[in-house]
């Protein structure tokens, strides 16, 4: 717990900083050190067993390395603008991210901990706000990149869920790694069909269509 | 041995990509053949199960019948559509391996009794939605995707939250995942992370199957997908459907019941009356069927709901509603054919000139209105029975009156495309033998709609029942 109850305060930090950060490039090097925490911390709390190792590396080489690559990537191939560009102002986004937190501070204080006495608190309410912080980033920002990186932190937030006790020895934490192949998925279609921007109404026939630039299927 | 609904699907997708032309249809129609032929020999002579993670019970037996059918028939439609429409014909080969991936990949979501399987089954399903969604290659058809592929894949996720959260209410009940397993050591789960998993898979698997406010992708997807994609979408929201039936026995099963229907209550509440806003005023019709599919997945959620005679409805529904709307969306196809338009105000007597469409369209109309004769009417009454029965009379009435919105919304747009005037230059069609061709699947899948409100077969009635009893408890 010494050391994984820092990790998780400089998550939540991390988190907190999304809703201020106007540049992509810092955005996405926060969620790569995110990706590496979450992948180190399980073999620190369950103990270091070679299944939680291979688990813990296969993590960091997606969450850590290949994924915020990905999407430096397509940043760059779109040449979109450094900006963050938010749909809700910082102060305000400040605001909902602290609520955020607050909320899953109170919902974990009313959920048994997995696990029992094993389990810390921050284990539970990190992940929360991990998974209330995507959300936030996908539904506030005006570009689809920011969306992907949304995604990603969703993402990290529900692998954090999965490698609590209780699910240990399961299958269930590999499963989620599959999530990280619709990440790399939204990666890959921003870049290849330069999606700009994301939609942002319900009804697209009567509002915004995205700044695609297709020039045939060969391109 | 079950894994054959999975094998034979894939197989001939696989060869799909490597067959050109004739070949290529016939692959995509064998494909589907066989997979109807081992439904019905599943149906009627049950598969044994090698594995308790995959299992033909009756409401799987049920589920796939109608996938099986309703996939049978969209391939059959595939094949006049695609010659009809040579100008995307290059991309046939994707198109129908991504289909039957899509079906093998939906029958293991159905089979499954193992519900990080299940996860993973629809997990393949949604990305090999995305493909099909952009079939066409236009911004509007590429916008759809990304929107559809974006907001499936936050209920992809929540859904795998959901499962994780099952593991933590289940610890210690050996596999955690396993439906047999949960259902046994219903006493021993912990309710509130029992709760937190319940919501979590419904809000991940409703949007899948189009429940509102999580919605917004399947107006978008209806109208820029190929017609036969937007007619085999009300399977994928069945199979949504069924896990969330699946993980309501689970919840039923912990002493969770009443939880469990206040919640299904609410999401089929707010999705009527999403649908009711969204329909009335409509100008795009595939649009227009795809609200009223929301207003379907809201009368699903309101039957699972209430009782024993309300999911019995609210299969029947299921039912006669994938056919129905598998047929209108089929229909759609012809219309665009002869208007080149999705837009209501350039459709106009579709009597007059395509005559033969224009009567399937109208009664397509009077199916999903719930008018007597067809499935659908039968299946609202006894959605409505069952709420009679259990007291939930405000239910009943907001259920009524947003139902009546949609009728309102639904007849403007019918009546107008089938008696406006014709656009200038559309009076009389001649016949395109291709056009008539998409008319026999169309028409068949209106009949599979009809017949449930005249005649269920004995077998169809106890698949019916044995899967109410087991979801309506």
């Amino acid at each position: 717990m010494e050391l994984i109850n820092p990790a998780l305060a400089v998550i939540i930090i991390s988190c907190l900083l999304m809703s201020v950060v106007n540049r992509l490039k810092n955005c996405l090097y926060a969620v790569a050190m995110q990706g590496m925490l979450v992948a180190l911390i399980p073999p620190v709390a369950a103990g270091l067993k070679p299944e939680a190792l291979v688990l813990a590396l296969a993590a960091l080489l997606i969450k850590a390395l290949a994924l915020p690559h990905l999407i430096l990537y397509s940043i760059r191939e779109i040449r979109s603008r450094r900006e963050v560009e938010p749909k809700i102002s910082y102060p305000l986004s400040i605001v909902f991210s602290m609520a955020g937190l607050v909320l899953a501070l109170w919902l974990t204080s009313r959920m048994p901990l997995p696990g029992g006495g094993n389990t810390g608190y921050l284990m539970v309410a990190t992940p929360l706000f991990m998974l209330y912080t995507g959300l936030f980033v996908m539904i506030s920002r005006l570009k689809a990149i920011t969306m992907v990186i949304g995604f990603l932190i969703f993402e990290n937030g529900i692998y954090l869920f999965s490698v609590l006790p209780g699910l240990q020895g399961s299958m269930i934490p590999a499963l989620g790694l599959g999530l990280d192949l619709l990440v790399g998925l939204f990666a890959y279609g921003v870049a290849r069909f330069s999606i700009n921007r994301s939609f942002d109404n319900l009804d697209r026939s009567r509002l915004n269509v995205l700044n695609a630039e297709l020039e045939g299927e060969e391109r | 041995m079950l894994i054959v609904f999975f094998l034979i699907p894939a197989l001939c997708g696989a060869m799909c990509l490597f067959l050109q032309g004739a070949w290529l249809r016939l692959a995509l129609i064998g494909g589907g053949s066989a997979h109807l032929a081992l439904t019905l020999t599943g149906v009627f002579c049950p598969f044994p199960a090698l594995t308790g993670w995959l299992a033909l019970d009756s409401p799987a037996r049920l589920f796939l019948l109608v996938l099986s059918l309703l996939f049978l028939l969209v391939s059959v439609y595939s094949r006049d559509y695609m010659m009809l429409n040579s100008r995307v014909a290059r991309y046939e080969s994707r198109y129908s391996c991504c289909l039957l991936l899509m079906l093998g990949s939906m029958s293991v979501v159905i089979l499954s009794r193992h519900l990080g399987l299940t996860w993973l089954a629809m997990e393949g399903t949604v990305l090999l939605g995305w493909p099909l969604i952009y079939y066409h290659h236009t911004p509007g058809a590429l916008e759809s995707a990304w929107k559809y592929l974006i907001i499936c894949s936050v209920g992809i996720a929540l859904a795998f939250a959901g499962n994780l959260f099952l593991g933590f209410a289940f610890n210690g009940s050996g596999s955690p995942l396993l439906l047999d397993n949960l259902l046994q050591a219903g006493a021993i789960a912990e309710p509130k992370w029992l709760k937190a998993a319940y919501i979590f898979s419904l809000v991940g698997y409703g949007t899948i199957m189009g429940l509102a406010p999580m919605h917004t992708w399947l107006p978008d997807a209806c109208s820029e997908a190929p017609s036969p994609v937007s007619a085999l979408l009300p399977a994928l929201m069945n199979c949504s459907y069924l896990v969330i039936l699946r993980m309501g026995e689970v919840c039923g099963g912990a002493g969770l019941g009443a939880f469990r229907q206040d919640l299904l209550m609410f999401f089929g509440i707010s999705s009527l009356i999403f649908a009711a806003i969204f329909i009335i005023g409509q100008k795009d019709y595939s649009r227009m069927l795809a609200y009223s599919s929301t207003s379907s997945a809201g009368w699903l959620m309101l039957g699972a709901g209430i009782g024993p005679m309300g999911m019995l409805g609210a299969l029947l529904h299921m039912f006669s509603h994938s056919m129905i709307k598998g047929m209108l969306f089929m229909l759609c196809g012809n219309i665009i054919a002869v208007y080149r338009s999705r837009m209501v105000e350039k459709v106009g007597g579709l009597l007059q000139v395509i005559p033969s469409t224009g009567v399937l369209w109208l009664g397509g109309f009077m199916a999903l209105a719930g008018l007597p004769p067809f499935g659908i009417f039968q299946s609202n009454i006894r959605i409505c029975q069952g709420m009679v029965e259990s007291g939930s009379y405000l239910v009943l009435g907001v259920g009524l009156l947003l139902s009546a919105a949609m009728f309102v919304g639904m007849l403007l747009v019918f009546v107008s495309m089938s008696f406006d005037v014709p656009p200038p230059g559309m009076s009389m069609k001649p016949g395109n033998p291709l056009l008539k061709n998409l008319l026999g699947p169309a028409a068949l899948a209106g009949i599979m709609g009809l017949l449930p409100g005249i005649y269920i077969p004995g077998w169809l009635e106890q698949l019916l029942r044995e899967s109410a009893a087991l979801f309506g408890g």
